[in-house]
């Protein structure tokens, strides 16, 4: 299935769990910020979210700036 | 009389607030968070990029910091809505800083964006601290709207040219029932100094300390200069005159 990850095309064999994805795309274990589909997607339903085809997943943190 | 700064209900010691930005190294960002004795600190929000190593600012700041995440990248209003309410999900609490920038060669913020963010954000229950060109109608417009502080620009963002904006600024500063946060183009200590002894409430620094050859210790002497400022200003400054007016009475004896 096709998803976006931060506005790029990748395609899944199978569907994952949003923490499975994460960790498949080496993300800072710390600070994220996760949206699915314009939702923000709060940390505690990580492992139990499972993404799903066409779904717009952003994935942000806090960086430096004034 | 203690002179606190209160702010969004908070009450805060240092009126130095600082940026996380431009630092060679955000190890330096502890140690000028100590020498600053700043309380609030601004970061923004932005994708997470696997090039780039240790990205999260976050793992540097101290957990006492009250964190203002600011709406950089956002080019109008629903955009620096967006970025807010995602940086409160993030669980970075209810200050924003509202930066709205389409101008990217002096990131002049937009006035007008910047108003209707406000209104949408405060409606929410957001601290909104907003950054603006000064401009004595739009800064009532924003305090109307319910922002927590107005943040006039001194000069553009990391061009350290000091306060050129300086007497519209006291005309906001006269006129606001609100705190002043003079924000962007503090170059010098000397800078902030004059915005305190203008009667600003505080004043944000980011590219002076970041920027200098030694940023703990630029950070100390902003700390210094701050306090300075604001205990001039509460001292009531001498009045400036055109002409000379003598220290000591003339000598008559040495008169023939």
């Amino acid at each position: 299935m096709s998803i976006k990850i931060n506005g790029k095309v990748r395609d899944l064999s199978c569907s994952l769990t949003l923490t499975a994805l994460l960790e498949r795309e080496k993300s800072p274990a710390e600070g994220l910020v996760v949206m699915i589909n314009d939702v923000i997607i709060p940390r505690e339903t990580w492992d139990t979210t499972k993404i799903r085809g066409n779904d717009e997943i952003e994935i942000m943190c806090f960086v430096s700036g004034g | 009389m203690s002179d606190k700064f209160i702010l969004g209900g908070v009450v805060f010691n240092s009126r130095l607030l600082t940026g996380t930005g431009k630092f060679a190294a955000k190890s330096l960002i502890p140690g000028m968070i100590e020498a600053s004795q700043c309380e609030i600190i601004t970061m923004a929000l932005r994708r997470v990029d696997k090039t780039s190593r240790d990205e999260n600012v976050l793992s540097y700041i101290p957990k006492e910091i009250t964190l203002l995440p600011n709406t950089s990248g956002a080019r109008n209003a629903e955009e620096a809505v967006k970025i807010a309410r995602i940086a409160r999900a993030a669980g970075c609490g209810n200050f924003i800083k509202i930066e709205i920038i389409t101008d990217m060669k002096y990131l002049m913020p937009d006035n007008e964006e910047t108003i209707k963010a406000t209104k949408i954000l405060a409606d929410e229950g957001f601290k909104v601290l907003p950054y603006m060109m000064p401009d004595l109608i739009a800064a009532k417009k924003l305090e109307a709207a319910g922002a927590t502080a107005v943040m006039p620009l001194g000069s553009p963002i990391g061009s350290n040219k000091g306060i050129q904006t300086r007497d519209i600024i006291k005309l906001i500063i006269e006129n606001s029932d609100i705190p002043i946060i003079v924000d962007a183009g503090i170059g010098r200590p000397s800078h902030a100094a004059e915005a305190m002894e203008m009667g600003a409430d505080a004043v944000l620094v980011n590219s002076a300390i970041a920027c200098s050859s030694d940023p703990v210790k630029m950070a100390g002497a902003f700390k210094k200069a701050v306090e300075a400022g604001r205990e001039a200003y509460l001292a009531e400054l001498a009045e400036v005159h055109d002409t000379a007016y003598a220290s000591s009475p003339f000598t008559g004896f040495l008169e023939a």
